[in-house]
């Protein structure tokens, strides 16, 4: 039975005449005599909607805000949605980058209690357009962000951050930058310690400075510390502020580190552990220059895959098996890596075939979280 | 006879569906409201509503209101000197309801649909079901307020296509649903809210500026029941009349000082702003989430007696840009759509062709971990299975496998909320799955949420490699009644007595009587001594033309000494 069946009508692109189909149709199934039978019918009518939106869709998919048009001025002035948006945001952001930091939140508040701001959709509209102001120029307005969030509830609906917005690319980038600052702080004045891992995961990939960084063996278990703090804590720092490729690089390095640390602990005395450490930076030596190549022909923007990926690929990097964590054996699940089933799984690797509408779909990238059809790119028709 | 209940924080009312239209069914003192409190007498009868309002004053420590705020947790309140949980209480009240509605109708009513708010979690709703079993009534259908307003609204909408907007905000609760109407199907496209939110809140803050403004000189301790449930009173009181006038007087007597407090409709909205502000949110993530802009709104529909306050009426036209409606008298809107939903129910003729439909205002899922990479996981994280504003009935599931080789089962907690950290989420319940000794790649489990139209979440398990599956009970829900808790309450209920329906009149009467006794000095209480002994002879003569008499006379005088009572 296909969706259409189930809605009684003949395929059709038309919504007015899908609505007045499942109009009729859910009288026959209403919600309280034949749940079974509703949401059948709420399935096959939410589906026909969807490929609707498909089909409407190429002309969305051009649309997103893209972030790079936003490095422009031009790019915003064009995407304005009514002349005193704009003027207002640029009035506020202004005078709040004047005000002495104590007096804002009160300045902001208001401002936004003048004539005709207080209106839903002019303060939706003033938030996008405050939040494309705020990212121009992001260094200079950093402090503001905090006020403007706690003034719009930006941080508190996690589900709004997960659109494609500008206010979600601000506290994004926000939240990065407040997690680099706070590492830095954490650690010695110096280039040394967390610091010093921090500096060298957001420059690019310098296999000299490995050598004399790793000669200390504090550094690299600080290393392991901020590369821990990075993907548990802040993947956004991992878009944001630290350098993706360079990421990787380190993190196989310091995950490789692993079992020799283990046999040199178990070694007495420290002159054997200074020994494996001296032969251990020879085999990094050697194997530094075979995976940086390998990890220049990979993807570029592969390192937000960590961000977002319940699952990388278990032996993408790592050739021993899998150990588990030691942590409580029951507490806790595990997502299913499956191919194909995409409401279970986020990752798709080049050739995963999916099923979406009544169509399959082929991946033809790797790709994180998005689901097949013409609107994901990545995907063509099985 | 199905009967529709709006069980509201601060006032509760029923209504039916009779001749095909929506009744309003008045209680034992002829009123639509009643006033959700309830008060163990010095006799031990239990009297409900305005008799149990006048109590809550004059014997704080036997009186009990507002406890919809506490429905799902596990808190008791005390009531001359025995514990009741918040569903006894509301049990106690729907008990009344459900007399009323008996004498209205003059048959037996054994069912209804009860409203509560869109925002009422899992444990809340089972709380309020219990509490309409504990009353002896079979709770049909548990029907989200704003969605009953709709209902309501919706039968009068002239215009076939249009979208509008429910903002309800009552004595305790706030919220917000967006509503889309075509061919005779009434969709919720989305709902939003805040639980601790409402008309209550405004009386704190007033109470509060009250006492940073002037305080109570001696040290009067502010603990104390009966000190709060004045201030209380008083607060209720003068946000009424802000509603009215521009100023009001917050007036509390103390000894036989009277301390003061002038407070203007200005002062009174800037002290509210930090509420304001909370009311914006929710209206916000509404249209977002249904993707609709204020200004395609056909209308903006207020709900709950809280919206009479004007500073509520400006914020909204303020949001919107235009007026909102109250064509509806904003506290019988909810009732008056629980008496439509008990019609449907019924089936009756008049409502054949009219569907509704209602979504999951909140996303439900179960906690997981998460591998970052081959070494590297994170637990506590959110993995949702019912996404919000998904329309209900509705049944999702999502396939987890366990973290290790050798797990013997799996401890699926289940979480309601909006946080990719579980920490940040409401816990709804625990439940184990037990796994067969196989291969981890063989022991996947699928996880199944069922969701029904009353907002009741159902989960099983299903494990394809053995077919095992569970239908699981949510247990250990914090804030849930066990069977000899309940068992319990049946017995405690069973014990109390109410006093007959006729004499609800003379208990208002004697109540407000002993309070003002209380509350007075001098010459007036010289003069209300008085009426309560020409009162309790009236009542010992037991001639009822007599004692009408007599009540009238003092009811008059009453309510020119303290003014008549506000519903």
């Amino acid at each position: 039975m296909t969706i259409w069946d189930e809605l009684g009508i003949a395929p059709t692109q038309d919504r007015s005449s899908l609505r007045r189909a499942y109009a009729l149709r859910v009288k026959q199934v209403k919600p309280e005599v034949d749940p079974a039978g509703f949401q059948r019918l709420r399935q096959a009518y939410e589906e026909a909607l969807r490929q609707n939106e498909d089909e409407a869709a190429p002309e969305t998919v051009a649309e997103p805000v893209s972030t790079a048009a936003e490095q422009t001025q031009g790019a915003v002035v064009e995407e304005l949605p009514a002349p005193p948006v704009f003027q207002t945001a640029v009035e506020v952001v202004q005078a709040l980058q004047e005000a002495p930091a104590g007096r804002r939140k009160e300045l902001l508040y208001e401002a936004m209690k003048a004539e005709g701001r207080e209106d839903l959709d002019f303060q939706a509209a003033l938030q996008r357009v405050l939040a494309r102001l705020l990212l121009q120029h992001f260094d200079r307005h950093y402090a503001l962000v905090a006020v403007l969030a706690e003034r719009f509830g930006w941080e508190e609906d996690d589900d709004a951050l997960h659109e494609n917005s500008p206010v979600a690319e601000l506290i994004g980038r926000s939240i990065a930058r407040r997690w680099r600052l706070r590492i830095e702080a954490s650690g010695p004045s110096d280039i040394m310690g967390v610091r010093g891992a921090l500096h060298l995961l957001r420059g690019p990939i310098t296999p000299t400075t490995f050598e004399s960084f790793a000669s200390r063996k504090q550094n690299l278990a600080d290393m392991r510390e901020v590369l821990r703090q990075l993907l548990d804590d802040c993947p956004q720092a991992l878009r944001y502020e630290t350098h993706g490729e360079t990421v990787q690089w380190w993190r196989r390095r310091v995950e490789l580190e692993e079992p020799i640390r283990a046999k040199s602990a178990s070694a007495a005395g420290q002159s054997a552990g200074m020994r494996f450490s001296f032969w251990w930076i020879i085999l990094f030596l050697i194997i530094v220059g075979q995976v940086g190549r390998c990890a220049n022909s990979t993807a570029p923007g592969h390192a937000s895959d960590y961000s977002r990926s319940s699952h990388s690929h278990p032996n993408e990097f790592d050739p021993r098996p899998h150990s588990p964590p030691d942590s409580d054996p029951v507490a806790s699940m595990n997502f299913k890596h499956l191919k194909g089933n995409w409401s279970a799984v986020m990752v798709y690797q080049p050739g995963d075939v999916a099923m979406h509408g009544n169509q399959l779909w082929r991946a033809h990238t790797p790709l994180t979280g998005q689901p097949p059809g013409p609107k994901g790119s990545g995907w063509e028709p099985f | 006879m199905i009967v529709g209940i709006d069980l509201g924080t601060t006032n509760s009312l029923a209504a039916v569906w009779k001749d095909g239209t929506p009744q309003l069914i008045p209680n034992a003192l002829g009123q639509f409201m009643t006033p959700s409190c309830v008060s163990i007498a010095d006799d031990g009868q239990v009297l409900i509503g305005l008799a149990a309002r006048e109590r809550l004053r004059s014997r704080p420590e036997h009186s009990a209101a507002a406890f919809k705020r506490h429905m799902g947790t596990q808190k008791q309140l005390g009531l001359a000197g025995r514990n009741y949980r918040p569903e006894d209480l509301s049990a106690l009240l729907l008990k009344s309801l459900k007399a009323d509605a008996e004498a209205f109708l003059g048959q037996e009513v054994d069912e209804a649909v009860i409203t509560v708010p869109a925002y009422f979690n899992d444990t809340q709703r089972k709380a309020t079901r219990l509490a309409g079993e504990l009353a002896g009534l079979k709770v049909e259908r548990l029907l989200n307020e704003p969605t009953a307003a709709a209902l309501a609204y919706g039968l009068h909408q002239a215009a076939p296509e249009s979208q509008f907007l429910v903002f309800d905000l009552g004595g305790g609760t706030f919220d917000v649903s967006l509503m889309e109407m075509f061919s005779g199907v009434m969709e919720v496209r989305a709902s939003a809210g805040d639980n601790f939110l409402g008309g209550e809140d405004f009386v704190e803050v007033l109470v509060e500026g009250f006492l940073e403004d002037v305080g109570i000189p001696g040290g009067v301790d502010l603990r104390s029941a009966t000190t709060l449930a004045r201030l209380w009173a008083e607060g209720e009181r003068v946000k009424r009349e802000l509603s009215l006038h521009e100023t009001a007087v917050f007036r509390v007597q103390q000894g036989r000082r009277s301390l003061e407090w002038t407070v203007t409709s200005e002062r009174f909205e800037r002290l509210s702003a930090p509420l304001l502000e909370r009311l914006r949110r929710p209206v916000e993530r509404a249209l977002r989430d249904a993707k609709i802009s204020a200004k395609s709104l056909s209308r903006v529909v207020l709900v709950g007696g809280s919206t009479r306050m004007p500073l509520v009426h400006r914020l909204v036209a303020r949001m919107f840009g235009r007026f909102p409606s109250r064509d509806i008298d904003p506290d019988q809107a909810i009732v008056m759509g629980a008496a439509i939903q008990a019609g449907l129910k019924a089936r009756d003729v008049a409502l054949d062709e009219v569907v509704m439909t209602d979504v999951c205002p909140y996303t439900l899922g179960v906690e997981v971990t998460e591998n970052i990479s081959a070494h590297h996981t994170r637990g506590g994280l959110f993995l949702p299975i019912i996404e919000r504003n998904t329309v209900v009935p509705t049944s999702r599931s999502k396939t987890v496998f366990p973290v290790r080789e050798d797990q013997a089962q799996i401890d699926v907690k289940v979480y309601q909320g909006e946080s990719r950290e579980v920490s940040d989420n409401v816990l709804l319940g625990d439940l184990k799955v037990p796994l067969p000794k196989l291969s981890r790649a063989q022991q996947e489990v699928e996880i199944r949420f069922s969701y029904d139209i009353n907002g009741l979440l159902e989960v099983e398990s299903h494990i394809p490699a053995t077919g095992a599956r569970k239908s699981l009970l949510i247990e250990q829900s914090p804030g849930s009644m066990s069977a000899s808790d309940i068992q319990r309450s049946r017995e405690k209920l069973a014990a109390l007595k109410v006093p007959p329906r006729e004499q609800a009149e003379n208990r208002l009467v004697l109540e407000r009587l002993r309070r003002l006794y209380e509350l007075h000095l001098g010459e007036r209480r010289e003069w209300v001594a008085q009426r309560l002994l020409a009162f309790e002879g009236a009542l010992q003569g037991q001639d009822p033309r007599e004692i009408a008499h007599v009540r009238a006379e003092i009811t008059k005088g009453l309510d020119q000494l303290d003014g008549a009572p506000l519903l």
